[in-house]
């Protein structure tokens, strides 16, 4: 079985160096960062503690179940087992963005929500046998992630949500039952949005200017290193409409939320080097090992057969260019009864 | 050599009188003089029988002056109490108008981005109704005073950031951005931090005002009935004076003095106490309706935009529904329960609601937005339209009864004070007049 440890990122110094940190959508709980140490901002205390790089079950963050023998064929489901249950059901439960443009917004022509993680759920849906357009939608907060899991209202959870070692075993703050991740499907990290005319080309070059964040622990301890002016807000959306009246100068955020307000605002573009990477995970039931398993299995199918490079292509290109972040083979062995989880 | 000065008189004349001090010059001597002759004169007039009733007829007339001037100052605080309430509640229900029409427009604002450009045109009419007359208020309640303006000034300024956050996040939606929403929760979150806060702050101040006008409008029938029985008790302690210490038991003036002031008073009594009815009413009456339709107001508008909220922010519902059931329960307590129409309708919009997040709860997104934008006859919007309409109605008619009630009820106060002074003075010249008649008897 293939087993990849997560590489170590080593930014150069000229970089804002804060690694070990995952900003996901911008809202997300965060793992605290760390970095080196000429650079580590002291007067932030959560920059002191490093993310672990494995979990207390010794496995690398990104490992998942394997798919062991489920695949996508119906045949291979055991009877009783969550994909047969969903099936029964008639449409999948997701939950996932209503406004982060490219990923998942609300499109106003349909009602519906659009976008790269809401394609890659039809998909799960489409595999399973139930129709994609049945698909029942809850647009959530970040914060909510892990109760409508834990508390089995939704199926999966699409949401640029990133996997962490925290999450996995339930030790975040409030410590519960922990969620199931799949492997990895995208990997980014946080960067900058600023005026298309703009000549800044990382932080350091916003020096005394102000830059809107979300409230979370990584803005923060990027933001005071670089002796920027903090402005805080409670969604990354609230940073843009700070950000297009002229408030900020720019908005901190993963690149992947800042694609889509580029997408929103033509007038704008990202920079920066993409700081503490993370992995984007489907976050799934703790208690539905066959349903993760399931989910690597139709990941692993859309990874080999290039849909995971063509919703790259659909969703992100056209904003930001480039190719698809390389995100490697799946690492798998995790064993749930072995995660120390409460 | 040595020179012996010789201490000199002021002026620089001969030291004045001997060594001892004892003997004044001319002037001192004089005034020493007429002392003691005013002296002498005052306990002559003060002395036997006239002496006393010179006495008496001083204390009477002393009475009647004190009643006149005590009895009118009482008659004008209470007449300025009841003004100084009847300002501060015509500027409260301003403010409450300012308030009402800020969240109506609101929830038309967070309705309308449902419907994502598509609302019925009295929709978009009625927010630009609400945002006028608004602005048109908070401009006429900033002017009243120096703190008015100092708080309500940046709410105006906020105000107008606000319609420019709503007009964008109308823009976005239309282009289908997401930020749309965004500008939306801005909007809200600047209208419910930096304007609602605002209004109550003055509201406050408005509320006290009319606390503190009312007590200072009761304080007033003391000092009115203070003086009248210093001024009355005074005159026919009089009267019974005269009458001990003559063979007439009725000294007609004084008698006549003393009628006609107990009249201006009874007239005085009446007055403030119709007065003090007749406001007590409109406190207890009309502005306490207008205050509490005004709130009812408030929050159902309030409930109606966190329903439109919570379908804009997909997903944010809960069953529990606690964010609109809480204004919802203040919209309906505070409904006047005579109110019965609007209590009906905003029972109607209440089912309709819960039938919209069932539909929301059970993952019918499209279909709880569908029915959230209804125009129809029994729809949210329809019932809630009518409770808005009922309510606003009721809020005028209530607004009105208080401004006018209290300018009514002070209407007499004034021309009873005046009448208390120029009887009271006539008395006190009626009780000298009468008394000097029984003076005259011993010259």
């Amino acid at each position: 079985m293939a087993m990849r440890a997560r590489p170590t990122l080593l930014l150069s110094a000229s970089m804002l160096t804060v690694s070990g940190l995952a900003l996901a959508g911008c809202g997300a709980p965060l793992p605290a960062a760390s970095g080196s140490a000429q650079l580590r901002p002291a007067a932030v205390p959560m920059a002191a503690a490093a993310a672990p790089t494995t979990c207390n079950d010794g496995q690398p963050v990104t490992a998942s179940l394997a798919p062991a023998g489920i695949s996508t064929d119906p045949a291979s489901w055991p009877a009783g087992s969550t994909m047969a249950q969903i099936r029964k059901r008639g449409y999948l439960r997701v939950a996932t963005n209503g406004d982060v443009m490219l990923w998942g917004a609300t499109d106003t022509s349909s009602g519906n929500p659009v976008g790269y993680d809401v394609d890659l759920a039809a998909y799960i849906a489409t595999v399973l046998g139930v129709k994609a357009a049945k698909t029942v939608y809850t647009v959530i907060p970040y914060s909510q992630r892990e109760a409508v899991l834990q508390k089995h209202q939704v199926d999966l959870v699409a949401q640029q949500m990133t996997i962490n070692c925290a999450r996995w075993q339930g030790s975040g703050v409030p410590a519960g039952p922990g969620v199931n991740f799949s492997a990895p499907y995208y990997t980014a990290g946080a960067k900058l949005l600023v005026r298309s005319d703009s000549p800044a080309t990382r932080i350091q070059d916003l020096k005394g200017q102000s830059v809107c964040g979300t409230a979370s622990a990584t803005s923060a301890a990027i933001l005071t290193s670089a002796h920027v002016k903090q402005v805080t807000e409670a969604t990354a959306g609230q940073c843009l409409v700070d950000f297009e009246e002229g408030e900020v100068t720019a908005v901190i955020g993963d690149e992947t939320t800042l694609a889509g307000f580029v997408k929103q605002d033509p007038r704008s573009k990202t920079i920066g080097t993409a700081l503490n990477p993370g992995s984007y995970g489907l976050g799934l039931q703790p208690n539905q090992a066959d349903f993760t398993r399931f989910v690597n299995a139709v990941l692993e199918k859309l990874r080999t057969n290039g849909t995971l490079t063509a919703l790259y292509n659909k969703w992100m290109k056209p904003t930001v260019g480039g190719s698809a972040p390389v995100i490697g083979a799946p690492v798998y062995g995790r064993d749930l009864t072995a995660l120390k989880r409460p | 050599m040595s020179q012996t000065i010789v201490p000199t008189a002021p002026g620089g004349g001969a030291p004045a009188g001997g060594l001892d001090g004892s003997a004044a010059g001319p002037p001192a001597r004089t005034l020493r003089a007429t002392l003691a002759s005013a002296s002498a004169a005052l306990e002559h007039a003060l002395a036997g029988s006239p002496g006393r009733l010179r006495i008496v007829s001083m204390i009477a007339v002393l009475a009647a002056v004190i009643t006149a001037v005590g009895g009118g100052a009482a008659l004008r605080e209470r007449s300025a109490g009841l003004s100084s309430a009847s300002k501060a509640s015509a500027h409260l229900v301003l403010l409450q108008a300012v308030q009402t029409k800020l969240v109506q427009a609101d929830a038309d604002a967070t309705n309308s981005f449902l419907s994502f450009g598509l609302e019925p045109p009295s929709q978009q009419l009625d927010y630009i109704a609400s945002i006028r007359a608004a602005s048109q208020d908070l401009t006429l309640a900033a002017g009243a005073s120096a703190a008015d303006a100092q708080a309500l000034g940046p709410a105006n300024a906020a105000l107008t950031r606000y319609t420019g956050y709503v007009a964008s996040a109308r823009a976005n939606n239309l282009q289908g951005l997401a930020v749309g929403a965004s500008y939306l929760t801005t909007a809200r979150q600047l209208l419910t931090d930096k304007i609602v806060p605002q209004l109550n702050l003055r509201s406050k101040a408005d509320q006290h005002t009319i606390i503190s006008a009312y007590s200072r409008a009761h304080h007033a029938s003391w000092w009115l009935a203070l003086v009248a029985l210093l001024g009355v008790g005074g005159l026919i302690w009089a009267q019974i004076y005269v009458a001990r210490h003559s063979r007439r038991i009725l000294n007609l003036p004084l008698a006549a003095s003393t009628a006609g002031l107990l009249v201006a008073l009874i007239v005085a009594v009446a007055t403030m106490a119709i007065a003090q009815s007749k406001a007590d009413s409109v406190h207890d009456g009309a502005m306490a309706q207008a205050d509490a339709l005004s709130r009812s107001r408030v929050a159902a508008f309030n409930a109606k935009s966190i329903e439109s909220l919570t379908l804009i922010r997909r997903g944010t519902g809960t069953p529990a529904d606690q964010a609109w059931a809480d204004p919802m329960k203040k919209a309906t307590s505070a409904l006047p329960r005579a109110d019965s129409a609007a209590a009906a309708a905003l029972a109607g919009y209440a089912v309709q609601h819960r039938a919209i997040r069932a539909l929301d709860n059970k993952g019918d997104w499209q279909g709880a937005r569908i029915k959230a934008v209804a125009p129809t006859k029994s729809s949210a919007n329809a019932q809630f339209t009518a409770y808005a309409q009922q309510t606003e109605k009721a809020l005028t008619q209530q607004a009105n009864a208080t401004t006018s009630g209290l300018s009514t009820a002070r209407r007499g106060l004034l021309p009873a004070g005046i009448l208390v002074l120029i009887v009271g003075l006539l008395a006190a010249m009626g009780a000298w007049w009468g008394i000097s008649l029984r003076l005259d008897e011993y010259r």
